[in-house]
């Protein structure tokens, strides 16, 4: 058994970015109280356990402090070029606790991403995992959880098994499954290959117009020789129009997870994207314009911005009603300077449950996830058919 | 005795028969009358040719009722769905906020036909399109509860600012059959995207 786990944590050893990794400190958008502390240190011992070199929480903690780094949300450029330089560190892992609930039953869902220093920060790896003490009762109830920590062991488990599986060597690419009709968007538009509905003014300039823009145009230019650069997308901060504190961060985070799992098109690190929109005082209101979006090319050399607004993201707290979440979406290509795809999304929980609760979602943050993935895959995903 | 006895059971049958044919009539003349009312709620301009419209700027609805950003979450549904039509292109949003400004419109939920030549030549929209939402959200009678809303919307030719197009819809709301057996009525949401597609439905009629 020995022999097989060292071998294991020596694969995994092999295929981690050569050099430590740097845990920033666990952001919270749950909107409670949470031991951050202790969830970080959990994240740490994960990884550890996984052969991961990790960089001294002192040496992080000096950088931190000598850059005056406090938002932990994400890696600016800069930032994450001074972190390499200065420490060595060459990833940085993003975690934010997005739920958490110490009441029956306990709920706890963690986001965490890695994140590679250097120039241009870029995202390794990203993934989500929610748990609740009522997910499977059994016999009885016997197979209820009443102690959030419990929840907490499972889900930075399951976190640490998917980063070690990402970045194991000869790890499938990430992709995308296909979406249950129920969490597919209730309206959606999606902007045909050619004929633009816009004025000729509108149209793109000649030397970019080579680039595919639509999932269709990537798809009927099948003879091109060498295969496009992937799309860069930029996904801004959606606007929160809901009661929940945070709602508009789980959804854009939730959005650049989903954006990763599209094969051909590459999500701009949020922390990136936060500096650009600082540093160029960007304040969108009711959404982005077109010099705004003109702007986010430049600075981000984006060919597509995501932006939206939360309209109603409420969390199964013990005594309430259904989680539910409802969003609008649109995606601007930059070149094209036209809205590619907009769509209104909505589900609550028990949306397609069947009986004593199957294929019920307990937690909004699920159903922002299983939503989000319906979005992402109708408006961007080549193999998908556009379905309104 | 026989005879007047059956006189009398003819009288009675017919008048039953009277009643019985008013009450058909009232059948049939009770929906002709709701389609009529709903008929008039909708003009179109003749004049107008409605395949020539290609890029569409939606105004921010006023809101009526006494729900807070009722009218941002009906304008944002009516958006979309008039987008996922694929008949015209919707101006995003925050370009429409833009031309506002530019324009220095004083009150976009109800600008003046200078207001809308102003706006539309700024955002190079064809048509402009406002409205306000008049009720939205929960209504009660006796136990029963339902959601219900009651918007109208009203298209101008960006060239001129004339209108050419405006609709009424309601949708939701309590009926004979949810007072007699209850229930909550439809979710908010799908009140909503009912009576938008309602609106858009009988914009391309």
């Amino acid at each position: 058994m020995i022999p097989v786990l060292a071998a294991a944590l020596a694969v995994a050893v092999s295929a981690a970015p050569p050099g430590p990794i740097a845990v920033l400190p666990t952001g919270n958008l749950s909107g409670a109280e949470a031991p951050l502390d202790a969830i970080q240190a959990a994240l740490r011992v994960a990884l550890q356990d996984r052969g991961f070199d990790l960089l001294p929480e002192e040496v992080l903690a000096d950088f931190m402090s000598r850059q005056r780094l406090r938002d932990v949300s994400g890696l600016a450029a800069g930032m994450g070029e001074a972190l390499q330089a200065e420490t060595g560190a060459t990833a940085v892992l993003v975690s934010s606790v997005d739920l958490f609930q110490q009441d029956q039953p306990p709920r706890f869902a963690l986001t965490a991403r890695l994140v590679a220093t250097g120039r241009e920060p870029r995202i390794v790896w990203m993934d989500m995992a929610a748990a609740t003490g009522d997910e499977k009762p059994g016999f009885l109830g016997l197979g209820r959880i009443s102690d959030v920590g419990v929840l907490e062991g499972r889900v930075v488990t399951t976190l640490g098994d998917s980063l070690q599986a990402a970045l194991a060597p000869g790890a499938p690419d990430a992709s995308s499954d296909s979406v249950a009709r129920r969490f597919r968007p209730r309206s959606l538009y999606r902007a045909p290959a050619d004929a633009p509905l816009r004025a000729p003014d509108a149209l793109p300039e000649p030397e970019a117009a080579a680039v595919p823009e639509t999932p269709a145009a990537e798809t009927a230019g099948e003879t091109a020789a060498a295969p496009p650069a992937p799309r860069r997308v930029a996904v801004l901060p959606f606007a929160n129009d809901s009661a929940m504190k945070n709602a508009g961060d789980l959804v854009t985070l939730e959005m650049v997870r989903q954006v990763r799992l599209v094969p051909g098109v590459e999500a701009i690190e949020p922390g990136v994207v936060r500096d650009a929109l600082l540093r160029a005082h960007l304040i969108q209101e009711e959404g982005l314009s077109l010099p705004q979006a003109d702007l986010v090319r430049l600075l981000l050399e984006a060919d597509l911005v995501l932006f939206g607004d939360v309209s109603v993201y409420v969390e199964a707290w013990a005594g309430d009603p259904e989680p539910e979440v409802d969003f609008s979406a649109r995606i601007l290509s930059t070149r094209t300077r036209q809205t590619v795809c907009a769509v209104l999304s909505h589900a609550r929980g028990d949306d397609g449950a069947w009986f004593f609760g199957l294929r019920r979602v307990p937690t909004a943050r699920t159903l922002a996830a299983r939503l989000a993935h319906g979005f992402v895959t109708g408006c961007l995903d080549p193999r998908q058919e556009a379905r309104p | 005795m026989r005879k007047e006895g059956a006189e009398a059971g003819t009288g009675g049958r017919s008048k039953g028969a009277v009643l019985l044919t008013l009450f058909a009539a009232a059948l049939v003349l009770a929906p002709g009358c709701a389609s009529h009312r709903q008929g008039n709620v909708t003009f179109h301009d003749p004049d107008m040719d409605f395949s020539l419209i290609r890029s569409v700027a939606v105004l921010p609805f006023s809101n009526l009722t006494v729900s807070p950003k009722a009218e941002d979450r009906v304008r944002e549904v009516f958006m979309t769905m008039l987008q996922a039509t694929g008949a015209t292109y919707v101006l995003p949003p925050g370009e429409v906020a833009r031309g506002i400004s530019r324009s220095a419109l004083s009150n976009p939920v109800t600008p003046t036909t200078e207001d809308i030549v102003r706006l539309a030549k700024n955002l190079e929209a064809d048509v402009v399109i406002t409205g306000s939402v008049l009720e939205y959200g929960e209504v009660r009678s006796a136990t029963t509860t339902a959601n219900v809303i009651s918007l109208n919307v009203q298209m101008m030719e960006g060239q001129t600012g004339k209108v050419i197009w405006s609709g009424a819809s309601t949708k939701g709301g309590i009926d004979a059959g949810k007072r007699l057996f209850g229930g909550g009525g439809e979710p908010m949401n799908d009140v909503t995207a009912d009576a938008v597609n309602d609106l858009l439905h009988r914009l391309f009629r």
